[in-house]
């Protein structure tokens, strides 16, 4: 029952960041001017920055983080390693470094398949981290410690090319460090569509993510076929990565966060947390877009910094417990 | 017969460690495999299990996925509980005695909410033990199952692992008790300098 009584605090910390995400920004408008233009859907000013700005910005960080949510989870249970994060290990810097090839206009694609170029980056990099499963005597520590290195390496490349693209610089920013200023009602739908093929995938797949943390000879006897099971989550997490990155760039941490808050908040079944780690990866992230937007006001702070801020504590809390 | 074994030669990269091995695991029985470190034991299960291949000779029936299987040595799974370790068991259709009956046997029962990886080594080998026992499988290989347990509860374990014998259910266990061995398991089988032969008990 705790469970049930924790979902509603969780929702009713939701609800007031809606709030905040809808009612509170820049534009100096009081609560009933945004109601009216909330509900009116016109051509006014308070609408259009609610109906253009805000409420594609609230769902698409919230999408965004129920992306990388499901894919922290799905990552940390394969690799059997509970400091993996799709971000941290480079995966979504396969996507940023076609980001920055097609910012930098090295690459040039219509809008249509920018969607798919970002997944394709981060699938690239997913399969060179499931090809590294695959090698002998591959113990969670070297995952991750090898992980990290990647992860390093392609957010330096994708610098690179940015900065030889003379790129504007809240561009590279939005890029390497997450932001959710450019969103629009098109992403949101894309990512849910994502996150809605994804995660039915990953139910089917359910059963089969536990057997595989008591390693791999045991889940051989079992009957099961750990590699092919490890390669459609791999795959699973590149898309996942793929579409946050091209929704919100690179941010971090949400992903280690998420299946570990899940766990506490909703307990341990892989049903309840494949569902509460996807949501609370949203939650993460639409809170985090909260204060990223505010907190320096009239400024904003990347997202991917405030995820950091709230993750990089946490892990290194978690890597203690690590023996 | 649940396992024939003829003229087999086992080994990594076709190098033999053990060579024309012939043996068979009989239903009803305890079988125990005995030899000195690195003399083959472990890679003759995994050849049984279909791990590595088989450099030379015959095993019937082949036996992928049918058999319930200790490894030496396991990494702690982490995330899970205990139960949660013992349903993944459960999911081949637990063995005729409960799974209660088998938690208790093992002295588990109250361990089955704590994590994992919090344990103590004595305690995660009474739960892989239970793991093991608790698959419907008809044939079990248990390797070095009792490593961090004490003399007196081995003791007890052997007696707990033959009265598991019992319709046409059959243990391979690995082992370095050589006393506990002859004092329990039907039938003892030695490596040694790359020969496996049948020990005879008295």
């Amino acid at each position: 029952m705790y469970s049930l009584q924790n979902g509603f605090i969780h929702g009713l910390i939701i609800t007031s960041f809606i709030f905040v995400a809808v009612f509170v920004g820049t534009g100096g408008v009081n609560i009933s001017e945004t109601f009216i233009g909330l509900l009116a859907k016109d051509e006014s000013v308070v609408s259009t920055i609610l109906w253009k700005i805000r409420l594609p910005r609230l769902f698409v960080s919230f999408l965004a983080g129920c992306c990388l949510g499901l894919a922290g989870l799905l990552i940390q249970s394969c690799t059997r390693s509970s400091l993996a994060d799709p971000n941290l290990f480079g995966i979504g810097g396969g996507s940023i470094i076609f980001g920055a090839l097609s910012i930098a206009g090295v690459i040039q694609l219509s809008s249509y398949w920018i969607v798919t170029g970002y997944i394709i980056g981060s699938l690239v990099i997913s399969a060179g981290l499931f090809l590294l499963t695959i090698t002998k005597n591959l113990t969670p520590t070297r995952f991750i410690l090898m992980g990290i290195a990647l992860g390093s390496l392609t957010v330096a490349i994708a610098i690179s090319v940015v900065s030889h693209g003379k790129v504007f610089p809240t561009q590279v920013i939005g890029l390497v460090a997450g932001s959710f200023t450019s969103s629009t009602w098109e992403i949101a739908l894309t990512v849910l569509l994502v996150l809605g093929l994804t995660i039915v995938v990953a139910f089917v797949m359910s059963q089969k993510l536990y057997p595989l943390l008591l390693g791999d000879s045991i889940a051989r006897s079992l009957g099961m076929k750990p590699v092919k099971i490890r390669l459609i989550i791999f795959s699973l997490v590149g898309v996942l990565t793929g579409a946050s990155v091209y929704a919100g760039g690179l941010i971090s941490f949400v992903g280690l966060l998420s299946p570990h808050l899940a766990r506490r908040i909703y307990g341990n079944s892989i049903l309840k947390l494949l569902v509460s780690s996807t949501i609370i990866g949203g939650t993460i992230t639409l809170i985090s877009d909260q204060f990223a937007r505010l907190i320096l006001f009239p400024t904003e702070m990347p997202v991917g910094l405030a995820t950091t801020l709230l993750g990089a504590p946490l892990m290194m809390l978690l890597a203690l417990k690590i023996k | 017969m649940r396992i024939a074994v003829e003229n087999l030669t086992v080994g990594y990269n076709n190098k033999p460690v053990l060579s024309k091995a012939n043996f068979s695991l009989e239903e009803n029985m305890l079988v125990a495999l005995i030899g000195g470190n690195g003399s083959g034991k472990s890679t003759l299960l995994k050849t049984l299990l279909s791990e590595i291949p088989v450099i030379e000779g015959k095993i019937t029936p082949f036996t992928e996925g049918e058999i319930a299987f200790l490894p030496q040595e396991i990494e702690d799974p982490p995330f899970i509980t205990v139960s949660q370790v013992l349903e993944i068991g459960c999911r081949r259709g637990a063995f005729q005695v409960k799974t209660n009956e088998i938690m208790a046997t093992c002295e588990i029962q109250d361990l089955a909410e704590r994590k994992f990886s919090e344990l103590s080594g004595g305690e995660k080998k009474r739960v892989w033990l239970a793991f093991a026992l608790l698959q419907n499988t008809e044939v079990i290989f248990l390797d070095e199952p009792f490593s961090a347990i004490d003399y007196d509860s081995r003791d007890d374990f052997y007696n707990l692992l033959h009265g598991f014998c019992v319709n046409g259910r059959s243990i391979l266990v690995v082992s370095h008790d050589i006393n506990l061995v002859f004092k329990h398991a039907d039938k003892i089988l030695e490596i040694k300098d790359g020969n496996i032969k049948e020990v005879p008990k008295h």
